[in-house]
This record gives structure tokens, C-alpha cells and sequence, in this order.
């Protein structure tokens, strides 16, 4: 609705229309609001930008650290070993020594058999930790061949 | 001017900074003026001005549709009025009080009766109580509608209306009153 009035109300209405119809922004106004637009958007780009480089950086950092893990390292080995080593031929070896072994055992005389029967949980034992141990060993040593010794236990700052 | 819905669009598409440009001719001056009624200063009313602009360039993105984009835009207008207002009052608490810029919207290059007529008539406005005050500017400033001005201050057409016929019988008393006085000093 447009002012209107009577009596002496157009006069003042007019008066007032007058005094705040010219009531404006500056000319600079939209030119200067879409500068400072830009500036904030180009400045919310380049946030983005570090944010996705950060965000790519702490992937990496993330695989490789579970590349380097032990688990990883230890199941990598496991994997390649019995892949390499477990094989039709070897399976064949091993039954043809069980036999032999059985062969040789039932042969031993008696003082014998019960002097190894005595120590053979020991000797077990041995044998198992040599297995285990010396793979780990191996592995270990070139772990830290390949990364220089660097620690992985902290996150990046 | 865009619909509320094609504004949605452009953000959607991702294309921000297009939207504000397409609502600020339709907001600019409704914007300004909003900001002036709260601070009667030019200037200030420019610097919140802007903020609003830029308030409502940020979340844009958070903009669904659901309240206009108007009642929006007004919203975020008085709150960053008010807050310019109060930052202003606690900045003046701290450092000597100076007068409100009361005579910024009279014309420099008008006669100097007109300017004396302007600036009696702006002493008037400015002695109106607040809300009648910002009715009063809200309604000349671009002759809007009370519906308009309802929608701005976020009170009912009305109140505003009440507001403003309250207003003007005011300023004519008041008018009459200093014309008497110049007559009979005269």
C-alpha cells in the first residue's frame, strides 16, 4: 500500500517519502560485496585444497603403515614361505622320511629308543623355537634394512 | 528475480556465488534499509549490510526452502543489526558519547530551507519511539507495502500498521507544533 492521507498528510507523507526514498547503498556497493565474495571463496578453495592434501597424506601414511606393520610383514612371509615351500614334491619328501624314520626307529635298540622317548619333549621344543624363531629373524633384520629404523608408532603432526 | 526454488538450484549445482548475485538487486536496498532502521547510520548500516550478504552467501548451502528466502534473509538482517547495535552502545560506554548521525540521509545539494525543513522533520522521526521510528523508514524508504515491512521486522501487518498510524500523528502534531512556534517567533 502507498502512503496516502488527508488534511495535512500528504505533505508530510510526500516530506517523508523524500527524506528516506533516497535512502541507498554507495555505488561501490555490489562491486565491493562481490570482491570480498571472491576473496572468501578462493579462500574456502584453497582450505578445501590443503584439507584433500592433508586427507590424501594421512591415507598414505596409513597404508604404509600397515604394509610395514609386523602382522603384515609376519603374513607376507607365512604366505610366501608355505607358497614356495609347501609344495607336491616337498609333501612327497616329507611322508618319504616319515617312513624312513619309522623304518629306522623300529630298527633302534630298545635302551636307545627309551633314552630319546626321555629327552624327546626337549628336543621338540628345540626344534619348533629354531623353526619359528629364525624366519622371524630374517624377517626382522630386513624390516629394518628397508625403513632405516624409522619408527611408525606416531602420527604425522 | 529468481524463485526461492531456482535459488535452491543454483546452489545445488554448485554455482554459489551466481545465486547471491541473483538476489542481491532484489535484497540489496531491503537489506540496507532493515540495517538502518536498527542503527541510523549510514555506514554502519552498510558494514552489517554486507555482513549479511556474506552470512547468507556461507549457507546458501544450508538453505532447504522451507522458510522463504525472504523471511530468511530478514532474520539473519536483524540479528547481525542487533549485534552491530550492541557492539556499537558497548564501544560508546567505553569512549566519549557522540550524537547518532541523525542527518545523513538529507540531501547536501538541496536549498538550505529544504535542508532545515529535512533536518527538523529527521529530529521529529528520530524522537519516535523505536519501533514506530523503524516503521516510519521502512514504510517511505521505498514505499513498501505494510505487508513488506511486516515481513522485515517480523511482526504482524497490524501491529505495523498501528505502528505507523501512531507514527504519523506524532510527527503532524509535532510538525504543527513547530510551525507555530517559527510563527509566532516570527
Amino acid at each position: 500500500m502507498k502512503p496516502s492521507g488527508q488534511g495535512a498528510r500528504p505533505s508530510l507523507d510526500a516530506r517523508l517519502q523524500s527524506l528516506f526514498g533516497r535512502l541507498d547503498t554507495s555505488a561501490d556497493f555490489e562491486a565491493s560485496l562481490l570482491a570480498r565474495v571472491k576473496v572468501e571463496s578462493d579462500a574456502a578453495l584453497d582450505r578445501e585444497r590443503i584439507e584433500r592434501a592433508r586427507m590424501e597424506e594421512w591415507r598414505r601414511y596409513g597404508e604404509a603403515r600397515r604394509e610395514l606393520s609386523w602382522g603384515n610383514t609376519v603374513r607376507e612371509f607365512w604366505t610366501t614361505y608355505f607358497s614356495r615351500w609347501v609344495t607336491l614334491e616337498a609333501i612327497g619328501v616329507a611322508v618319504l622320511a616319515g617312513f624312513v624314520l619309522q623304518f629306522v626307529w623300529s630298527r633302534l635298540p630298545p635302551e636307545w629308543t627309551a633314552q630319546i622317548n626321555q629327552y624327546a619333549p626337549e628336543m621338540l621344543g628345540l626344534v619348533g623355537i629354531l623353526m619359528a624363531a629364525a624366519p622371524l629373524a630374517v624377517v626382522g633384520f630386513n624390516r629394518y634394512k628397508n625403513t632405516g629404523g624409522l619408527s611408525f608408532d606416531n602420527p604425522p603432526v | 528475480m529468481l524463485t526461492d526454488g531456482e535459488v535452491i538450484d543454483l546452489v545445488r549445482a554448485g554455482r554459489r556465488d551466481e545465486a547471491l548475485a541473483a538476489i542481491l538487486p532484489a535484497y540489496r536496498r531491503k537489506v540496507f534499509g532493515l540495517a538502518y532502521s536498527f542503527l541510523r547510520s549510514r555506514e554502519a548500516a552498510e558494514d552489517v549490510a554486507q555482513e549479511v550478504f556474506i552470512k547468507v552467501w556461507r549457507a546458501l548451502g544450508e538453505f532447504d526452502g522451507r522458510a522463504s528466502l525472504s523471511t530468511w534473509v530478514y532474520t539473519i538482517t536483524r540479528n547481525s543489526s542487533l549485534s552491530a547495535l550492541r557492539a556499537r552502545r558497548s564501544d560508546r560506554s567505553l569512549s566519549s558519547p557522540d550524537a547518532l548521525e541523525e542527518f545523513e540521509v538529507i540531501d547536501e545539494s538541496a536549498s538550505a530551507e529544504t535542508a532545515a525543513s529535512d533536518a527538523a522533520l529527521m529530529r521529529l522521526v528520530n524522537g519516535l519511539p523505536d519501533k514506530q521510528r523503524q516503521v516510519v523508514t521502512l514504510f517511505y524508504m521505498q514505499e513498501q507495502s505494510h505487508e513488506e515491512v511486516s515481513a522485515m521486522l517480523g511482526i504482524p501487518v497490524g501491529t505495523v500498521k498501528t505502528l505507523l498510524h501512531r507514527a504519523r500523528s506524532r510527527l503532524s502534531a509535532a510538525a504543527a507544533g513547530a510551525a507555530d512556534a517559527a510563527e509566532a517567533d516570527a
